[in-house]
């Protein structure tokens, strides 16, 4: 079935599109010439609406002549994009992690991109991007495996890592942890919850922070409760400003992967004192020694 | 930084011409001891007239070490290549292509840029 756009808006797509002459299939009665769209999902100008539609023909600097084949690099965005033509309602589905080359089957210059599921963001706040090249060329249709494996470069993985990029396979979690802590720490303070040896990382597939039957005595009764990295950095927070929780999902995430380097803590700061209370965490993790 | 580059210049039969000279191709050679980022160009290879522009290449990536990532600046194309795959691509580049190799982990990468198009394809090396 063909993509539905349907419950979609779109914005326009904001940034300065130039056509670039290029070489590849470039003959003396034809220029080839591409144009470059780097869509940032999570850039702030869209207002909470990431879809944008792409008009060549606008704002365009030495705009295509025509739209035949397109490059899309979906490698920097982990959920599947869909690039849509609507005059003739050609989709082209990319999953994440993966790139393809896609003849494309329109008459016009328009063409809309859309991220139906996923955030916006990596967990570490990076943006995802996609990006899309438009050719007045033909391509072939091709698309690179999405289980090659793939590399965890920096904007992916917690602030708290340091050094180089390693290469790991991203792996469903082979240990599931769920247990019950009980919070009670001062403005800072952060409690132990899977320690690791030097050297160590873990990768938590799944993620879930609730908080229930907790109440707050503090005068301040705001603030936030994370996820730690080695008592250096809080990748993962929220916040909260309930004075009582009968069971309250704080976060939830299944659909990415976090990278923690050394041991995993849980911190609560920013004027957050519960006096006493639970908080509820789960996780899928795997323990992999840095390379 | 790579730790040594080379490169050889080649003149090929058997593919399509290009527009007034025969295939022809460049090879390059990229080694990393570690992870990092080497910027090059093609100018120097085709203002000496061995060949006028690229279309597209072919790679062998089967004694990397780690992903290897082929960036054009200018172009703002970018291809990852897994480790252990050889494959051909073809290039979006106009006739001033500079670039930069970046390897994941220590490992080789050789790149035959050549100015027939070809239509994209990999595969795997065990």
């Amino acid at each position: 079935m063909a993509f539905d756009p349907s419950r979609f808006t779109l914005s326009a797509f904001p940034g300065t599109l130039i056509g670039k002459p290029v070489q590849i299939c470039t003959t003396q009665a034809h220029q080839s010439k591409t144009v470059v769209i780097n869509q940032d999902w999570a850039n702030p100008i869209y207002g909470g609406n990431p879809n944008v539609q792409i008009n060549i023909n606008q704002g365009t600097t030495n705009p295509l002549d025509k739209i035949i084949g397109c490059y899309i690099d979906n490698s920097r965005c982990n959920d599947d994009i869909v690039l849509y033509f609507p005059d003739t309602t050609y989709s082209i589905p990319v999953p994440g992690l993966t790139t393809r080359f896609a003849p494309v089957f329109t008459q016009t210059g328009i063409c809309n991109l859309y991220k139906p599921l996923g955030n916006l963001q990596f967990p570490d706040g990076s943006h995802k991007q996609t990006q899309v090249i438009l050719c007045n060329f033909l391509t072939d249709s091709f698309g690179l495996d999405s289980t090659i494996p793939r590399t965890v470069d920096l904007w992916q993985r917690s602030e708290g890592v340091d050094g180089t990029p390693d290469l790991i396979i991203p792996t469903v979690g082979d240990t599931n942890v769920s247990f019950i802590l009980t919070l009670q720490v001062a403005h800072g303070g952060q409690i132990v919850v899977a320690p690791a040896a030097a050297g160590q990382q873990f990768i938590i597939t799944n993620l879930q922070i609730a908080i229930y039957r907790a109440f707050n005595t503090a005068s301040a009764s705001s603030g936030n409760i994370g996820l730690a990295s080695n008592f250096k950095d809080v990748p993962v927070r929220v916040s909260t400003n309930l004075d009582y929780y009968p069971y309250t999902i704080l976060f939830s995430q299944s659909d990415e992967y976090i990278i923690i380097d050394g041991t995993i803590g849980i911190q609560v700061f920013n004027n957050f004192v519960m006096d006493a209370g639970n908080a509820h965490f789960l996780f899928d993790y795997s323990l992999i020694a840095a390379q | 930084m790579a730790t040594s580059f080379s490169v050889q210049h080649r003149i090929f039969y058997g593919l399509a011409p290009a527009i007034d000279e025969g295939p022809r191709e460049i090879i390059k050679s990229y080694t990393f001891a570690a992870a990092g980022t080497q910027a090059d160009s093609l100018t120097k290879e085709i203002l000496a007239k061995e060949l006028s522009f690229i279309q597209g290449m072919y790679f062998n990536n089967k004694a990397g070490g780690g992903i290897m990532t082929l960036f054009s600046r200018q172009y703002e194309m970018s291809i990852e290549i897994a480790n252990k795959t050889q494959g051909f691509m073809p290039l979006f580049w106009g006739n001033d292509p500079e670039f930069e190799v970046t390897a994941a982990a220590a490992g080789t990468i050789q790149f035959n840029f050549i100015n027939v198009p070809v239509a994209p394809y990999i595969w795997t090396v065990s």
